[in-house]
């Protein structure tokens, strides 16, 4: 186990706390920087999870169905930068 | 062909694909689910947030009220107590005006169908049960739901008789409230006898374009006809040039919606 192990996951970690929080307390644009941050360095499986929780509190289903945006852009991100993050990730 | 590099042990790439996959899967089958029940674990999970908000805030003030941040926290305090004095102030003082141009309207007009004050209809007041500022889509949580009559479409209003939104999802004791002026909205609303789109941008503001040769002031109150003729903002800004044929209106609550405790909900009859 790396040195860098309890670290990186540390970070991780603060960073999908501060995401979950935020969606409830900080401003909009600070769960979604988290989530970008998160998929740029991890192949975090929270990203998808973090646009979800942002959908289901605040995604209005008003007449018929809402496009959850935060689940697809969560779902888009992760996978989109899977190879870049595959590539140039060191663990 | 040379065999494509990476740093890291294929079995983590395989592991963490496989991940992404499952959590894939399993967050579309939700939204999905959702969907299939009629919004029924969004309920639930807004339940749950309002009740976390309302611990965070609590923990937030008993925090606060340790006098840790004692010198701080008073002038903060005060301040808060100014700004929200002032925005009351503000506030009534263009109720005050909504009530006279109302009155000026009834008194040039014989017989007006309908009220602009609501009267005959009844309503309740609910606190507001989460952060305004947190929501993208221009949302926020009241705790008042179906057992307290509330349904969907209900106008949502300030103190002062604005029209803040209206009620788009509701729980047994959580509503969603969407914001008339949430970003991407788009509404008709009157203002000195032109009708014209208003176009929201979140946060209470929203912009409108007039024709330069109607005549508008800061202040001046804009009505939304398909609210029952209720004010819905007051004009803020106006940028006009003469090397244009119209006019950008910048349109406000003329309260902060930030500061905002308890809104006044509509009951349908």
């Amino acid at each position: 186990m790396s040195i860098f192990f309890f670290q990186s996951n540390g970070v991780r970690l603060l960073l999908i706390l501060l995401g979950v929080v935020g969606t409830l307390f900080a401003p909009w644009w600070v769960s979604p920087l988290c989530m970008i941050l998160l998929s740029l360095r991890y192949p975090a499986w929270e990203v998808p999870f973090l646009g979800l929780l942002i959908d289901l509190v605040w995604l209005s289903g008003g007449s018929g169905f809402s496009v959850p945006l935060f689940t697809i852009v969560g779902v888009c991100m992760v996978w989109i930068l899977a190879p870049l993050r595959e590539q140039f990730l060191i663990r | 062909m040379k065999p494509s590099f990476s740093y890291r042990p294929p079995h983590a790439r395989r592991s963490g694909r496989r991940s992404l996959i499952t959590v894939t899967f399993f967050v579309i089958l939700v939204v999905l689910a959702d969907w299939a029940l009629g919004g029924a674990i969004r309920v639930q999970v807004r339940s749950l947030s309002a009740t976390v908000t309302q611990w965070g805030l609590a923990i937030g003030d008993s925090i606060v009220n340790t006098g840790f941040f004692s010198s701080r926290r008073a002038e903060a305090r005060k301040n808060q107590i100014l700004t929200e004095k002032v925005a009351q102030c503000e506030e009534r003082a263009v109720g005050y005006d909504v009530l006279k141009t109302e009155n000026d309207e009834l008194r040039a007009m014989l017989r007006v169908v309908g009220s602009v004050s609501g009267e005959g209809q009844g309503g309740i007041t609910a606190p507001i049960a989460s952060s305004i500022r947190s929501s993208p889509y221009g949302t926020f949580l009241v705790g008042a739901g179906a057992a307290d009559g509330i349904a969907k479409g209900a106008l949502v209003l300030t103190g002062g008789g604005f029209v803040v939104g209206t009620i788009t999802d509701v729980g047994t004791h959580i509503s969603t409230v969407t914001e008339i002026f949430a970003p991407g909205a788009t509404i008709d609303a009157a203002i000195n006898s032109a009708t014209v789109p208003v176009f929201g941008y979140g946060g209470g503001n929203a912009r409108m374009k007039l024709p330069r040769s109607l005549f508008v002031e800061t202040d001046d109150i804009v009505f939304a006809p398909g609210f029952e003729q209720r004010a819905i903002g007051v004009v803020g800004a106006i940028a006009s040039s003469s090397a244009n044929a119209s006019q950008d209106v910048y349109v406000h609550l003329p309260v902060n919606l930030g500061s905002l405790r308890y809104v006044y909900i509509l009951l349908s009859e």
